[in-house]
């Protein structure tokens, strides 16, 4: 298979299949319109994605190159969290700052499927956690004040788990 | 905006902020190569000098993504974090367009299993969300409960709140009246999906003429009389139609009606009916077989009549077998009561789901010697050689559910077997999988039929759809003639070349015979359950054959009795075939993912 260059923001130049390459839409987008289809000696430049995290993005893409496409529409999407891989929650196995760098690498990327297993990890979490639970998963700090808190609690009142 | 001419040279850029001179430097990155004009498109929107901290520094849409994935209850939760996490909830809320009222909302169940809801509590999520376009109550029992008692009038807060709903799933409510649907109809006349239950004719005639953009129209729990009139006017777009039961046997008159409108295009019903006559009736279900051609899906909720008992006409036959059964068995099927047969022209077929009403014995035992002493008892619908048929003509078929009553013990049968949430969620998972993928191949024109992730594709070997127009006047041609004449043919197609091979066991039930063909007709069947009925080896080995098979419910099932020594064996055999993947390597697993079978097992005579 062809490959192609990808240089993160830091500089750092990878090689990559082009098929891998492609999982990206923002990059296919780029390759087409373009007509590129194997490597000319340039590297593309993805700005928004450090070496580490770009490392982590071709590793993933890699694995999961033959994967069927990933619905576009919410319609279509499975809401499911419990259906991460072994191998994908290994993969995520990696302090929160850089989970969140590889979600909005994802994101830049358009890569849905590490988006959407990125988001699930989170998700999970999240879930079934109070707010000062989660506060204190994610290091959030309360910056509501009192009124406000009291609004909100009074909006929720009717929805919260009694 | 200026571009580091260090670039080229595989070092990173700076950023500097002059927007007027964007144009300029576009053009003369342009001469230099196409990569830049990339990165000058890019950089503007994307920059970001170091990752985030924390969750809250994630932009929007992460944020929104990963809100996707969470249930109503934890959002509401997240709301109370920060400022940051309660701007994008309720953004979110505003923008979402698919989500699932949840009771959970805007009640609280007190003690002694009551449920309040809270008017205030609803309207103000209604207004939190004016996006939603489907609302979901029938699926809680506790709202239903609350609405069916409840004076207040949803359809007030709804039209006032909701701009664009497009799907309403109701039930029972105590304010539905002609005043609250008009109101309804009038707030969203574009409605496209309806379940409701009603108690007078005329909400049926107001809700049919009124929303002309239902595809969906559910009134499974309704209880009408003579509303088959109504049915001539379905509209155009009515794809799914699941009527309410049929109280005074008139389902020929229904069929008709439907028949005689827009309903002929029908892909999904669902019918409840009882049998009175088992030659007359089986007219009907000839009728659906060559009027409604476009069915995509069938479900069939059958009883019979006190006057009438199926035993009386079926043990003849099943006599009839057993005395020929070293010959073919489809020599013999012509002489036999086929009662759903006609369903086997329903060439376009892929769910078919038939129920039957149990009728218990108590003091039925299932051996030798009794036998005789249980020759009274009810026999099954579905054991005759319709089956047979109707899997040689549907030779789509991805779903097949029988739920038959050959089990005539009460005990024979599993309890708490017919809600089971779980199967239904697999089972919606894989099917729409496979209707996802028919829709994404017809709209581009072409006419496969596969799996969303099956390489290969089938081609469709006869059964081309004509246009609307052709089909639905041929139908109706047809059905005026079937009507003029009373004639119907019954007959079966011939026009299937393939033969059986048929084993020399002797078969003690029909059932065991029909599914013992699986794997032969239906080899694209992605889901079975079967409940009551009586299966052998052969039907186990068609089973272990189904190569795609991804979800199997055996309940309450039977064995053949003159096999019950090498049964356990085939079973063995089954579950060892099905559970293989179960030992393969991660990545063997990652290539068959998707057909693993999901084995659900109830009240296995053998376990």
């Amino acid at each position: 298979m062809p490959n192609i260059k990808l240089q993160s923001s830091d500089g750092e130049i990878f090689e990559v299949d082009v098929e891998v390459a492609r999982m990206s839409n923002t990059l296919r987008t780029m390759l087409d319109d373009l007509g590129i289809e194997e490597d000319d000696g340039e590297p593309i430049p993805v700005q928004n994605v450090n070496s580490a995290i770009l490392r982590k993005v071709i590793q993933w893409a890699t694995y999961h190159k033959n994967d069927p496409p990933t619905p576009e529409d919410d319609d279509a999407r499975e809401k499911r969290t419990d259906d991460i891989s072994s191998w994908d929650a290994d993969f995520l196995k990696v302090d929160q700052g850089t989970l969140f760098e590889i979600i909005l690498a994802a994101n830049y990327l358009d890569i849905k499927g590490l988006l959407d297993v990125t988001c699930k990890t989170v998700a999970n979490m999240i879930r079934g956690k109070t707010p000062e639970e989660i506060r204190k998963t994610f290091n959030i700090k309360n910056d509501f004040t009192p009124q406000e808190e009291e609004q909100i609690r009074r909006e929720n009142e009717w929805c919260e788990e009694k | 905006m200026l571009l580091n001419p260090d670039y080229h040279k595989g070092t990173n850029i700076t950023m500097a902020s002059s927007s007027s001179s964007f144009s300029m430097d576009l053009l003369s990155s342009m001469i230099w190569s196409p990569y830049q004009t990339i990165q000058q498109a890019v950089l503007p929107f994307y920059h970001r000098s170091s990752g985030p901290s924390t969750i809250i520094d994630l932009n929007d849409n992460c944020l929104w993504t990963i809100y996707y994935y969470l249930d109503f209850d934890d959002l509401v939760r997240c709301r109370r974090v920060s400022r940051r996490f309660l701007s994008t909830v309720n953004d979110y809320f505003k923008l979402m367009k698919n989500f699932y009222y949840d009771c959970h909302m805007n009640g609280v169940r007190l003690r002694h299993g009551q449920y309040q809801f809270n008017i205030c509590s609803f309207e103000f999520w209604l207004e939190h969300m004016p996006s939603i376009r489907r609302l979901r109550f029938e699926q809680c029992h506790m709202m239903r409960n609350a609405l069916a008692h409840c004076q207040f009038n949803l359809f007030d807060s709804i039209s006032a709140f909701i701009t664009d709903l497009k799907e309403l799933h109701l039930g029972r409510a105590l304010f539905i009246n002609q005043h609250s649907l008009s109101q309804l109809i009038h707030a969203f006349p574009l409605l496209t999906h309806l379940t409701i239950t009603i108690y007078d004719e005329h909400l049926l005639s107001q809700i049919i003429s009124g929303f002309q953009h239902l595809y969906y129209l559910n009134l499974d729990e309704s209880i009408l009389y003579h509303y088959s009139p109504s049915l001539r006017n379905l509209p155009p777009s009515i794809r799914v139609l699941i009527p309410p039961i049929d109280l005074k046997n008139e389902k020929s008159q229904i069929l008709k009606s439907i028949c005689d409108g827009h309903g002929i295009k029908l892909e999904r019903l669902e019918i409840r009916a009882t049998i009175h006559n088992i030659n007359d009736d089986r007219h009907y279900f000839d009728l659906i077989g060559q009027i409604l051609v476009k069915l995509q899906w069938l479900q069939l909720d059958l009883s019979c009549a006190s006057l009438f008992n199926p035993q009386f006409t079926l043990d003849g036959h099943q006599q009839e077998i057993n005395n020929n059964y070293r010959d073919d068995y489809e020599s013999n099927s012509n002489g036999c009561l086929n009662l759903i047969s006609g369903l086997h022209r329903l060439v376009n077929l892929r769910v078919l789901i038939l129920k039957e009403k149990d009728y218990f014995d108590d003091n039925y035992h299932d051996d030798e010697e009794s036998t005789i002493s249980n020759s009274n008892r009810c026999r099954s619908l579905f054991d005759d050689f319709s089956m047979l048929k109707i899997f040689k003509g549907c030779s789509k078929l991805i779903m097949l559910s029988i739920s038959s009553s050959l089990c005539c013990n009460r005990n024979d049968y599993a309890r708490y077997t017919m809600n089971r949430k779980q199967d239904d969620q697999n089972i919606n998972r894989i099917l729409n999988r496979c209707f996802r993928k028919q829709q994404m191949v017809d709209e581009d024109g072409n006419i496969f039929d596969c799996d969303i992730y099956d390489d290969e594709a089938i081609n469709h070997s006869s059964h081309h759809m004509k246009n609307d127009n052709d089909s639905i006047d041929g139908c109706r041609s047809t059905l005026k003639e079937l009507i003029a004449e009373q004639n119907l043919d019954s007959g079966f197609d011939n026009n299937n070349d393939q033969s059986i091979s048929v084993s020399k066991l002797v078969p003690n039930s029909i059932s065991d015979h029909s599914l013992s063909t699986l794997d032969q007709y239906l080899p694209n069947l992605r889901i079975l359950r079967l409940r009551g009925v009586r299966i052998g080896q052969r039907s186990l080995l068609a089973i272990q054959n189904l190569e795609r098979l991804q979800f199997l419910r055996l309940d309450s099932i039977r064995f053949n009795r003159n096999e019950k020594s090498s049964i356990k064996e085939s079973f063995s055999e089954l579950m060892r075939t099905l559970t293989s993947d179960m030992y393969q390597s991660d990545e063997q697993y990652q290539q068959n993912r998707q057909h693993r079978t999901s084995i659900h097992l109830t009240n296995i005579p053998l376990i």
